[in-house]
């Protein structure tokens, strides 16, 4: 194998087997780890950002950025809850929050894909304006006791599956299919990677951004509302570092954060990465700081590998290709 | 109630005191009208606004401004230390004559004092205290985590048959007032009971502590008590509990605050969440913005220098008791 | 190529002119375009090169004249326009998105959906329709390229503008506009192009090759129009004129009238 050739593996399968052996590893530290219970319950707490990281990834691709996720779903939630206080009863109050998530998404998205606005500008101050709005409507009463109806999509199964992992499930398949078995997962990629191309190739290039962040805010709010189904509350605190969490599994799933390259795959892996990690930890009763840094150092080292990745792409393989080529020729001869 | 229990505590810096006395009598006698009315700015770093409790205490704290003509410039920080820093650097550009602060990170806040008084202002602290200040309303965490342990201990020996017991705690290790909550307890636990194990995991919100219980709970099935160091914590840990298949026999969830949802799930004697340690909200909202008052105006010493008790709330407390100290949220 | 002169014109331009403000880019330029055939077109910079073939692509619009398709009058309003009506211009930006393969790149905007309701419905790709379609390409025009699913990424300058060369072509394109295909281009890439080009011609396609150098428009081009202050100075057959004589027309030394009289 070529050096190029090893990185490429790495680059794509690196993550998985980084996840096996992390596995492997806390399955020997703690007995109660590798069992079917303690497996759905590192899906369930990762469902919720599951659901946000799917259309979060797409955004990625186009070298776009939704940082008001967590805001969102706090937003929604409180909306959810202060709806279900004034008697609007259960379907009209989930609305109401789904609602307000993809309106706030199709805010983001005009300012962002229709206008032209800075993607980290316009949604970091979501980030802020939709918890501080959501603050503001609360005025610091948490609403909270929503009956067992609405516990359902908190804490409900299905066949033995809690709901949360359902809605991921289903979420996660649409998101698959869209990536690899659509047109769009092409169009995305080319949005991210090359604009001006696929605009003169008649690709919606503020379409499809447009219609992403709207998702985006819809999959916020439902996370919102899930998780105040769970606590049966519409806590302020929901979604707080939610962003984070979502940007680090796509950036650990290698996904380019300048757009244009990554795969679903991988991003679904960084979401079980970081969620092995914390609930295997909690388990092994290890310090909370290590946490971080274990994260911290496998995206510097993602980053790593993705870099060292485009160099080489950039600079062997045309020269590869075609041996007897004279090195000043050809556009990627010389540095 | 804390109010009662509040009791004075040696140390005073008079000669800040006197300072902003001849200031304000200075100002006076010159006469000029306009410098006169000028109402005082208190900067309230108040960082924890999503905290349940918080707008009763802000409501108590802009009730007293009111009264005595004051000017509250309102924390919209978070959490977070550094961002509370930057805030309060920003006030100084602006200047106050006096801030109320709750540190995030005492030591970080610590050369803020010196800062404070070349303005002459008041630096006052609140929740933990800050070398050199000019008053304070401590919380008496490290008490507070002493009954809580002892509560603790009690409920080991009578529902658990004693020792060998599994504690799960959610804390956060970079706030020194939750470190000091969780660690005084831990020492209590551990007085009484040497042979508890403990485990640990980081949670301050319900959410996040909804996750580490359930990861808690998958490693030790057994774990029946969960202290954390907010209330809002130990409503996730109560979710996770409810929905984990385990039954609720024996389980003890304990938090600190004493926020509504909890006091009224204490009050309705549920299964799970049975301990709150509450610290009077009203009666902190109105001496923030007194101590500073008090220190302009030769107030005493039991005054401006208060330790704030928690008073634990559980399935034993009077319904009557907690309806009382519910009422600063009505 | 007289044979192919005997077919109605694929593309007519009649008296087109486009001004620039006080600048007249391009002066009532008529040109007509055979299938099977490579007409070359020269000039020197500000000789209306750009200009004309913007205005066959579709991005800027005659003040006068018009353009005729097959026999039929169009009206590009945008590059779309002129795709649809089956003129398709390759620019030296190609086009190509690095991060895709070949059959991506080549599908990409148009890509082919299942039969029936599962295309319909859910949008689902015939990803095997279109790898065959470009396999089927390669062989039909003998393509020298690497394997369909190789990222463009991965390509040589002289690979890429083939790929975006065959996209025209295999997506039924009649006439295919190259604007300077061979600018940048070593030696054996230059080739690689210039090949595909000829072979293009076997295959009824009207190539209009712009270029600037000399040697690689008389290799390929069956006919040449020289463009000279946005006028056009010759239009003939390349047989009959020699390196030497493009340049004079190019620059002026000679005019058309001369060179004709010459060539008889």
């Amino acid at each position: 194998m070529t050096r190029q050739q090893i990185l490429t593996w790495t680059q794509r399968n690196g993550l998985f087997f980084a996840l096996v052996l992390l596995i492997a590893i806390f399955s020997f530290a703690s007995s109660r780890f590798l069992t079917v219970p303690n497996m759905t319950v590192i899906l369930l707490q990762n469902a919720v950002i599951g659901l946000i990281v799917v259309p979060g990834a797409m955004l990625i691709l186009c070298g776009l950025v939704d940082l008001s996720v967590g805001s969102i779903a706090v937003l929604a939630a409180v909306v959810f809850g202060q709806a279900m206080d004034s008697g609007f009863g259960l379907p009209v109050s989930m609305l109401l929050g789904l609602g307000v998530g993809m309106l706030w998404g199709a805010f983001n998205g005009y300012l962002i894909a229709i206008l032209g606005f800075s993607p980290i500008i316009i949604t970091l101050g979501g980030l802020a304006g939709a918890r501080g709005l959501a603050e503001f409507i609360t005025q610091g009463f948490t609403t909270y006791g929503y009956g067992p109806q609405f516990a359902l999509l908190g804490n409900g199964k299905l066949l033995g599956v809690p709901v949360p992992i359902i809605l991921f499930l289903i979420v996660l398949a649409i998101g698959l299919h869209l990536w690899y078995r659509a047109p769009l997962g092409r169009h995305m990629i080319a949005i991210g990677g090359a604009k001006d191309t696929a605009a003169e190739l008649g690709i919606p290039v503020k379409l499809v951004p447009f219609w992403l962040y709207v998702a985006s805010g819809l999959a916020s709010a439902l996370g919102g509302l899930i998780v105040a189904s769970q606590l049966d509350g519409a806590a302020v605190t929901i979604g707080t570092g939610m962003e984070l969490e979502v940007l680090t599994a796509i950036l650990l799933g290698g996904v380019s954060f300048t757009g244009g390259r990554g795969s679903l795959f991988g991003v679904f892996f960084g979401l079980l990465f970081v969620g092995v990690l914390s609930n295997g930890l909690i388990q092994i009763n290890v310090s909370p700081y290590v946490e971080q840094v274990a994260i911290g150092a496998a995206l510097c080292g993602a980053a790593a590998l993705d870099m060292l990745y485009q160099r080489l792409e950039r600079l062997q393989v045309p020269v590869e290709r075609e041996p007897n080529e004279p090195v000043a020729q050809g556009t990627g001869g010389s540095q | 109630m804390g109010t009662k229990a509040s009791r004075a505590v040696t140390r005073r810096d008079l000669l800040k005191m006197s300072a902003a006395g001849v200031a304000v009598a200075g100002v006076a006698s010159m006469g000029l009208p306009v410098v006169a009315q000028e109402r005082k700015r208190i900067a309230l770093a108040h960082p924890d606004r999503a905290a349940d409790y918080f707008q009763g205490f802000m409501n108590a704290a802009l009730a007293e401004a009111e009264k005595r003509g004051y000017d509250v410039l309102q924390s919209f920080s978070g959490m977070d230390p550094q961002k509370q820093l930057a805030e309060v650097n920003t006030w100084l550009a602006q200047g106050f004559d006096a801030l109320i602060v709750l540190a995030l990170d005492a030591n970080a806040m610590a050369p803020v004092v010196a800062k404070v008084h070349e303005q002459n202002a008041l630096f006052i602290s609140y929740a933990n205290r800050i070398e050199g200040e000019d008053g304070f309303i401590k919380w008496a965490d490290r008490d507070a985590g002493a009954l809580l342990g002892a509560y603790t201990a009690k409920h080991i020996k009578e529902k658990l048959g004693g020792g060998g017991a599994e504690v799960g705690f959610l804390t956060a290790t970079n706030i020194q007032v939750v470190t000091d909550r969780i660690e005084s307890t831990r020492e209590a636990i551990l007085a009484e009971l040497p042979d508890t194990k403990f485990f640990e995991a980081t949670a301050l919100n319900a959410p996040d502590a909804l996750k580490a219980t359930q990861s808690l709970l998958q490693a030790h099935p057994a774990m029946k008590i969960v202290i954390c160091c907010t209330d809002d914590g130990a409503l996730g840990a109560r979710s996770a509990y409810q929905n984990s298949g385990l039954g609720p026999d024996n389980v003890l969830i304990a938090g600190f605050d004493g926020a509504k949802q909890n006091l009224e799930l204490v009050k309705a004697r549920d299964p799970y969440l049975q301990v709150s340690m509450a610290l009077d909200i009203g009666d902190i909202g109105r001496r923030v913005i007194d101590i500073p008052y008090q220190l302009w105006n030769g107030g005493p010493e039991s005054e401006t220098h208060v330790l704030q008790e928690y008073k634990l709330v559980s399935h034993e407390t009077a319904e009557a008791d907690i309806d009382t100290i519910l009422s600063v949220y009505s | 190529m007289n044979t192919a002169e005997a077919k109605p014109a694929v593309l007519e331009l009649r008296g087109l002119s486009k001004s620039f403000g006080p600048v007249h880019a391009v002066k009532s330029v008529s040109l007509s375009i055979y299938p099977g055939e490579v007409i070359g077109l020269v000039g020197d910079n500000g000789a209306g090169k750009s200009t004309l073939t913007r205005m066959m692509a579709g991005t800027i619009r005659p003040d006068t004249g018009d353009i005729v398709v097959a026999g039929e009058k169009q009206t590009f309003e945008s590059a779309q326009d002129a795709r649809r009506a089956g003129v398709e211009t390759v620019f030296q930006t190609l086009a190509l998105v690095p991060g895709l393969d070949i059959v991506e790149n080549i599908f990409l905007g148009r890509e082919l959906l299942a039969s029936g309701p599962l295309g319909a419905v859910t949008r689902t790709m015939d990803v095997a329709a279109m790898r065959r379609r470009v396999q089927e390409g390669y062989e039909r025009f003998g393509l020298g390229l690497p394997d369909i699913r190789t990222k463009v990424a991965g390509l040589s300058g002289g690979q890429r503008q083939v790929v975006a060369i065959a996209r025209a072509v295999l997506w039924g394109s009649r006439i295919v506009v190259l604007d300077e295909p061979t600018a940048a281009l070593g030696v054996k890439q230059t080739e690689l192009v210039l090949s595909f080009i000829e072979q293009l011609r076997s295959h009824n396609v009207a190539v209009v090759f712009i270029s600037h150098n000399m040697q690689h428009v008389m290799r390929v081009a069956d006919r040449v129009c020289v463009l000279r202050l946005g006028r056009k100075v010759f239009d003939g057959q390349m047989s009959a004129l020699t390196g030497t004589d493009l340049v004079a027309l190019m620059t002026g030394a000679a005019t058309a009238v001369e060179q004709v009289a010459a060539a008889g």
